[in-house]
């Protein structure tokens, strides 16, 4: 059955955006698409987006500038070649995404059941803690960066129970960021 | 000058125990590799530094424990953080006599000659990373440690990460005073499922 993935740049006390969303402490180059844990492997693993309202209007359908490096089109060009779910309770008919609202769990369930590959969960926050909250993140990929930034928007936060992992795969990169993979224990 | 070093078992979520200081999950998580990497560690500090709660606490357990961990956690000299002028192992039912006993570790008279550092936390820290020595440890209790991480005095973070979000629990960093960049220095992933993260500060 297909699984739940998210894949997130978390500093290492646990904040996906500083204070006032910043991400700039964020690392985007070097090695991060290589190797069997990259990010590129990831996109091959995937061919289905969720995303919550907020991050689909600023990154479902962004288009990097003309200027971009190849390798960033490239990127966005895969990005936008998957299935896109839409998360919220104002559908809109864009065409180029499916919306979803009501019974998230079940919808969710439906989904998974279907062929296909892994599911990547993209955010925002709100959606990632609806869907921790009811357990329905099979895959937790985290890139944990070498930064402690104090203060920002956590990724784990607004639900009451544990979450017990099972470490899948766990790399460095020569950039500090190390990549930790766990399954969710159910 | 010495190193101040903080080494902890903490959650993906950055708990070193749980609300009501619950360790259930460590426990959980524990491995012979673990232990092994924890007792090559110990042998590398020469000072251990800890608050008079978990002083007491250690000083009753570790004279007697047959754990290879016990060997340098006995080894080792201790400065402990009070507001006392001295600390008082008699009223904690540990006497010079319990400590020199068959059964406790020929290193036992360390905890009975363990130092006080009764000034304030910033100035006793930085006076000890002037004298000679290995460097310094600290690992506990979590008030301790929060104290510590708010100093900025740091100079390299020992995690090791287990597999679990507690959701809550005492936080390792949450009293940071600013924006900290750090390399990462080690990574040792172990069967068991916890993995090491060893970071430098930068900018200290």
């Amino acid at each position: 059955m297909r699984k739940i993935v998210l894949d997130l740049a978390v500093t290492l006390d646990g904040f996906i955006e500083g204070p006032n969303g910043e991400i700039d402490w964020c690392i985007m180059d070097g090695d991060i698409m290589d190797g069997e844990s990259g990010f590129g492997a990831f996109l091959n693993s995937i061919d289905a987006i969720f995303y919550g309202r907020v991050s689909y209007d600023l990154w479902g359908q962004f288009q990097p500038d003309s200027n971009a490096a190849a390798a960033e089109q490239q990127l966005w060009q895969t990005v936008h070649s998957k299935k896109k779910y839409v998360f919220s309770h104002q559908p809109k008919d864009d065409g180029k995404a499916t919306y979803i609202h009501g019974d998230i769990a079940a919808q969710v369930a439906a989904i998974k059941q279907q062929p296909g590959k892994n599911i990547w969960l993209y955010g925002g926050g709100k959606l990632i803690t609806t869907f921790i909250a009811q357990g329905l993140i099979d895959v937790y990929r985290l890139a944990v960066h070498p930064v402690l930034l104090g203060e920002g928007k956590p990724l784990f936060s607004g639900f009451k129970n544990r979450v017990g992992l099972s470490l899948i795969n766990s790399t460095s990169h020569k950039s500090g960021v190390v990549l930790l993979e766990y399954a969710a224990v159910k | 000058m010495r190193k101040l070093i903080l080494k902890v078992s903490m959650s993906v979520d950055g708990f070193m125990a749980g609300p009501n200081g619950e360790m259930d999950w460590f426990f959980k998580s524990r491995s012979e590799e673990g232990a092994a990497w924890l007792t090559d560690t110990l042998w590398q500090m020469g000072l251990h530094i800890m608050g008079s709660r978990t002083f007491y606490t250690m000083a009753s357990h570790w004279p007697f424990s047959k754990d290879a961990v016990a060997e340098p956690m006995n080894a080792i000299p201790k400065v402990v953080f009070t507001s006392k002028d001295k600390l008082d192992l008699q009223a904690k039912g540990l006497n010079a006599q319990a400590l020199k006993d068959a059964n406790a570790s020929p290193d036992a008279h360390t905890w009975a000659e363990a130092q006080i550092a009764n000034g304030g936390l910033a100035e006793e820290i930085k006076k000890l990373k002037q004298q000679p020595g290995k460097d310094i440890l600290a690992q506990g209790g979590a008030s301790f440690v929060e104290s510590l991480v708010a100093t900025g005095l740091i100079d390299e973070y020992r995690l090791v990460i287990h597999p679990v979000v507690l959701g809550t629990g005492l936080p390792v960093f949450s009293k940071l005073p600013k924006p900290t960049d750090l390399q990462l220095v080690e990574h040792i992933p172990f069967k068991a499922g916890t993995v090491v993260h060893i970071y430098r500060a930068l900018g200290n």
